[in-house]
């Protein structure tokens, strides 16, 4: 099984870069012959993904979400589920290419870091932890998404309101859909959001009774859940529009990103991981 | 020996202005003439006559004789009287693989005035049947067009050569539903009666927004055109009173003054309440105060604007050539395949012809040596000697590659070796 999962750890970066290429060509493409290839390959790789986090967590005989390696993983993998959902609800093919360059960068990343032979501690087999871990890659994976399409939104909006007609106006789907997915993105990574708290919470309380509460990966998150929770509120009860939601949720990823920066590189956190 | 020449003869918009090109265009009933006059020709097989609004060509086929860019020009030049001497200049004369490229070419949009546009599909496709009708065509030229428009369609499909809009008209539509996501709730409302505002409404339709307002100065004509489109007429005066409502506003008046201002959209802004407002102002002057586009939910576009959005489609459109180009090179080089074996079938007709009556001369021989019983049996044993000692020259005869004249050179190479003669072919 060792060698079947060193394959894919290669096969999987290299299939994300092929998948990137085919949808490169399915912006000035259009034969329904490429179409169907595409999405042959997609629905593949998509497969190939999972049967690979199974065999990780068979191999490992625990959810492979416990190192960086693993969680790149695990992320590249929900990240692709939730566009493929998105794809097949839209019927669009042509902002593909934009989520499977980010898939594929945590892949690469995720082949060079994961290591089959590290043992695991036992306090991190817990499944209450490992349903936290879930959780917040999820999480975090909705909210990626989310700030993605806020990007292009902000992008194509002020090129249509400056009559500026590139690339992103050439390629996105409207602005109408561009809003609705990243919200609905928003939401998802909001509510997965809050289940890591609290299931953080529990765990931390269970495993680590001693430990302070002021973490900053734990306050980076409130911040977080905060930002989202007043994306969520502004969107349903204060109508704000789409253009300043866009504005709030690249304000939440940058929260994300500093954090990990922070947390991972700077600060000595009880939450860095390696 | 079979020689199929294919030449092309013609003017188009690329060498020629609309003057010239009207005066070498040919009614329905020349074209006609045109066709006949030269099918009397004795060494003209097939032709066809593609006469457009931006091209004359004429396709033909000749049998052994060849043909020059002279007799062409003489026919021509019979048929349209109103063509000077030097007239002729603009006119341009192709052959074989050259010939067939252009057609390609032109089928698939690239040597049209508007890069990629379908309307000459329909045109090549009238000009052949036509041809055909008239029994101007035959296993050639029909092969030439059924790959013209296979071509066709393979540049359309493997290439973004017709992606985007290219008229005014379409671009606002295009401009629209990079905003909204389905027409099919959305209301429309058109200010005025000007031509490029109708036809943004009539694709508007054909995208199936749901509903159309037509506003007029004159209510009587706001209720012609609210009829034309399947909506509903209004007067100038109700604009403000529909406008919460509304998702797309075209501007086509000939007001001298603005008819949206920027006051007055300010309270209507309020009651639509983040909704966003397309507003494509297509007169000249304006119908839209330009501060419009200041409010976070209006996007106001103008005739620039749209233009821009074409001119862009254009290039793009353009910058998929030199893709289609390979596209065309290619079956380019099949089309030239399939006219060598073409040339080709008489030989290997006759060469098989020459073995097989050989062989029966021989068995003749000893038909009353052998009994019925074994006679079957040499019979499939000559047969079998046969076809593998043909095997070999008629595989490199297919295999046959390099330009016509080396195709020739072989062909007659072999008819001599085998002393195959023209009366043998089929």
């Amino acid at each position: 099984m060792r060698s079947l999962l060193e394959f894919i750890t290669v096969f999987l970066p290299v299939g994300y870069a092929l998948l990137i290429w085919l949808y490169a060509l399915l912006v000035v493409n259009r034969e329904k012959r490429l179409i169907r290839l595409s999405a042959l390959f997609f629905n593949v790789l998509l497969a190939v993904h999972i049967l690979y986090t199974v065999l990780l967590a068979l191999y490992k005989h625990y959810f492979p979400v416990t190192t960086p390696g693993e969680l790149l993983s695990l992320s590249a993998l929900f990240m692709a589920v939730l566009y493929w959902l998105l794809e097949k609800r839209l019927k669009v093919v042509t902002t593909g290419m934009f989520i499977f360059i980010t898939i594929f960068f945590l892949q690469f990343l995720s082949a060079f870091l994961i290591d089959l032979s590290a043992p695991l501690d036992e306090v991190l087999q817990e499944p209450m932890f490992l349903f936290h871990v879930s959780s917040v890659v999820v999480a975090y994976s909705a909210l990626f998404i989310c700030t993605l399409f806020s990007i292009i939104y902000l992008i194509l909006y002020y090129s249509l309101k400056k009559a500026r007609f590139g690339l992103v106006y050439q390629i996105s789907f409207s602005l109408e859909e561009l809003s609705r997915f990243s919200y609905l993105a928003g939401v998802i990574g909001f509510v997965m959001l809050s289940v890591t708290i609290v299931t953080g919470i529990i765990w931390r309380k269970e495993a680590f009774p001693d430990l302070a509460h002021f973490d900053p990966q734990v306050v980076v998150s409130y911040l977080i859940w905060t930002i989202y929770g007043i994306f969520i509120y502004g969107k349903y009860r204060r109508s704000w529009s789409a253009k300043k939601l866009s504005y709030l949720s690249v304000g939440g990823a940058g929260a994300i990103l500093s954090s990990l920066i922070i947390v991972n590189y700077i600060l000595q956190s009880f939450h860095r991981f390696g | 020996m079979s020689t199929n020449n294919l030449y092309l003869y013609g003017v188009s918009h690329q060498h020629a202005d609309f003057d010239l090109l009207g005066r070498a265009s040919f009614s329905a009933g020349a074209q006609e003439d045109f066709i006949r006059m030269l099918l009397r020709e004795p060494h003209i097989a097939e032709l066809c006559l593609l006469s457009t609004c931006n091209r004359g060509e004429i396709y033909i086929r000749t049998e052994r004789e060849p043909l020059t860019e002279e007799q062409i020009k003489a026919a021509w030049r019979a048929f349209s009287p109103g063509l000077s001497e030097s007239d002729f200049s603009a006119f341009y004369f192709l052959e074989n693989g050259d010939a067939a490229e252009h057609l390609f070419r032109v089928t698939a949009g690239m040597d049209s005035l508007i890069p990629g546009e379908t309307e000459i599909v329909g045109q090549v496709k009238d000009a052949f049947r036509r041809a055909a009708d008239m029994s101007a065509t035959g296993i050639y030229l029909n092969h030439l067009f059924e790959t013209a428009l296979q071509v066709e369609k393979r540049v359309r499909t493997q290439t973004a050569i017709s992606l985007g809009a290219v008229s005014v008209a379409y671009a606002a539509v295009e401009l629209a539903r990079k905003i909204v996501r389905r027409m099919s709730d959305k209301t429309a409302l058109l200010i005025g009666s000007g031509e490029t505002g109708q036809r943004v409404a009539r694709h508007l339709r054909q995208k199936g927004i749901k509903r159309i307002l037509v506003a007029n100065r004159t209510e009587s004509h706001a209720r012609e055109l609210a009829e034309r489109f399947d909506g509903e007429a209004l007067g100038l005066a109700d604009i403000d009173r529909v406008l919460p409502g509304v998702d797309l506003v075209i501007g086509a008046t000939a007001s001298p003054g603005f008819i949206i201002r920027e006051e007055q959209m300010r309270p209507i802004m309020k009651v639509r309440d983040r909704r966003p407002l397309i507003m494509i102002d297509i007169a000249i002057p304006r119908d839209f105060d330009p501060a419009l586009g200041r409010f976070e939910n209006i996007f106001l576009h103008d005739m620039g604007s749209l233009e821009r959005i074409v001119e862009n489609n254009k290039n793009r459109r353009r910058e998929e050539f030199r893709r289609a180009a390979l596209i065309l090179a290619e079956e380019r080089e099949k089309f030239l395949q399939w006219c060598r074996g073409l040339e080709l079938k008489p030989t290997i007709i006759s060469l098989r012809r020459k073995m097989e009556n050989i062989r029966h001369d021989e068995m003749a021989k000893y038909r009353n040596r052998v009994d019925e019983q074994h006679w079957g049996l040499v019979d499939q044993i000559t047969r079998g000697l046969l076809n593998k000692i043909l095997h070999l020259p008629l595989s490199s005869l297919r295999e046959l590659e390099g330009g016509r004249d080396d195709v020739h050179r072989k062909i007659s190479l072999v008819r001599e070796i085998f002393d195959l003669r023209e009366e043998e072919n089929v």
